[in-house]
């Protein structure tokens, strides 16, 4: 038993570090070669786990492996195009100037059923409106509606909007965070005074964001003080 | 460019030790079975004291390499030549020369096997 869970341990620090080595991406944004890799490493840490016949090395040198090729291809088709479009494929374009691309439907065994889901999901319900549906390498339908489908940006129909500036947290779970307090130009004695203003002491403040524009964001900590 | 380098030291680094266990693993393989075999043609001729000599020298070797030997090979293996060293012990006592050979001969025979199966052939590759 403790051996099991000993090596237990071991295995899913070694899985957290591989997922962490193989990049940020969520399954729906990942390519296929990614998603069975992600899901092939899961499955053979679970081997090793289970039975404890099975020695460590000859439990980890597959996972290990795995990660490995994975690391050299995906830098290799980051700079090799041929091999990209070898490992991932090309995108292809199933609606163009509003004109649905048969060919490439079929090609793509993708039936108007399913197109017309990818669309309703991207918030197009008149396929007359959609420009271009593109099906893109990791499964996902991109949708490009007509210019005068779309909701008119701000800048188009003139109106003026505040400037945007990405937020920063300073107080997080009653702790200061001092880099991003530098970060965001402010000094505890601004924190000091905007806690007082919000008549909140720190240690029951959950969440306290500022942005370049000076807007506050603040959260209260729940429950009994 | 890093993460080329982390693929490909990792993917090195685990055929260099894989390699260099697979070698350990038959050298010891190859000694261990071949005092047992000495042990059985010394048990069938009668001499079962040279042969418990000879099979105490290969279980002394086994048990010095066990912890690399475990590191490669399934333990299932490993318990039943474990098991057989035990048997040993039992025919060494009952004086059976015939039987001590036999199961010199039957753990010769799974040490080789273990360390076969590990060799990068086309039977195991298949």
């Amino acid at each position: 038993m403790l051996l099991s869970f000993l090596r237990t341990m071991f295995l899913y620090l070694v899985l957290i570090a591989a997922v962490r080595l193989m990049g940020k991406r969520q399954i729906g944004q990942m390519e296929p070669a990614e998603f069975v890799v992600t899901m092939l490493i899961a499955n053979l840490a679970a081997i090793p786990m289970q039975d404890g016949g099975i020695s460590l090395f000859s439990g980890l040198s597959p996972i290990l492996t795995v990660l490995g090729m994975q690391l050299v291809l995906a830098v290799a088709s980051l700079r090799w195009i041929s091999f990209r479009r070898l490992l991932c494929g090309k995108p292809v374009i199933l609606i163009a100037e509003g004109k649905i691309q048969q060919d490439n439907l079929r090609r793509t065994r993708l039936t108007l059923d399913e197109l017309s889901e990818h669309l309703r999901q991207q918030g197009a319900l008149d396929m007359s409106t959609v420009q271009y549906a593109i099906l893109e390498t990791n499964g996902q339908v991109s949708v490009f509606r007509y210019p005068e489908e779309e909701p008119a940006p701000a800048k188009a129909a003139g109106v003026a909007v505040p400037a945007q500036s990405l937020p920063v947290t300073v107080v997080s779970d009653g702790r200061i965070l001092e880099d991003n307090l530098t970060r965001a130009d402010r000094n505890r004695a601004w924190l000091g005074k905007e806690l007082q203003r919000q008549g909140c002491p720190l240690r029951r403040t959950l969440l306290l964001t500022v942005d370049g524009q000076g807007k506050v964001y603040f959260v209260k900590k729940e429950g009994k003080p | 460019m890093k993460f080329l380098w982390i693929g490909l030291g990792i993917l090195s680094l685990l055929l260099v030790i894989s390699v260099a266990g697979l070698y350990c693993l038959d050298n010891t393989a190859d000694q261990v079975a071949g005092l047992l075999e000495t042990a059985w043609q010394q048990s069938l001729a009668g001499n079962l004291d040279q042969a418990v000599r000879q099979a105490g020298q290969a279980e002394a070797l086994w048990q010095r390499r066990y912890g690399l030997v475990a590191s490669m090979a399934d333990h299932h293996d490993l318990e039943e030549i474990s098991l057989g060293f035990s048997e040993l012990g039992g025919w060494q006592a009952l004086n059976s020369g015939e039987n001590y050979a036999m199961v010199c001969l039957r753990l010769a025979g799974q040490i080789r096997e273990l360390a076969r199966g590990e060799k990068p052939a086309y039977y195991n590759f298949l």
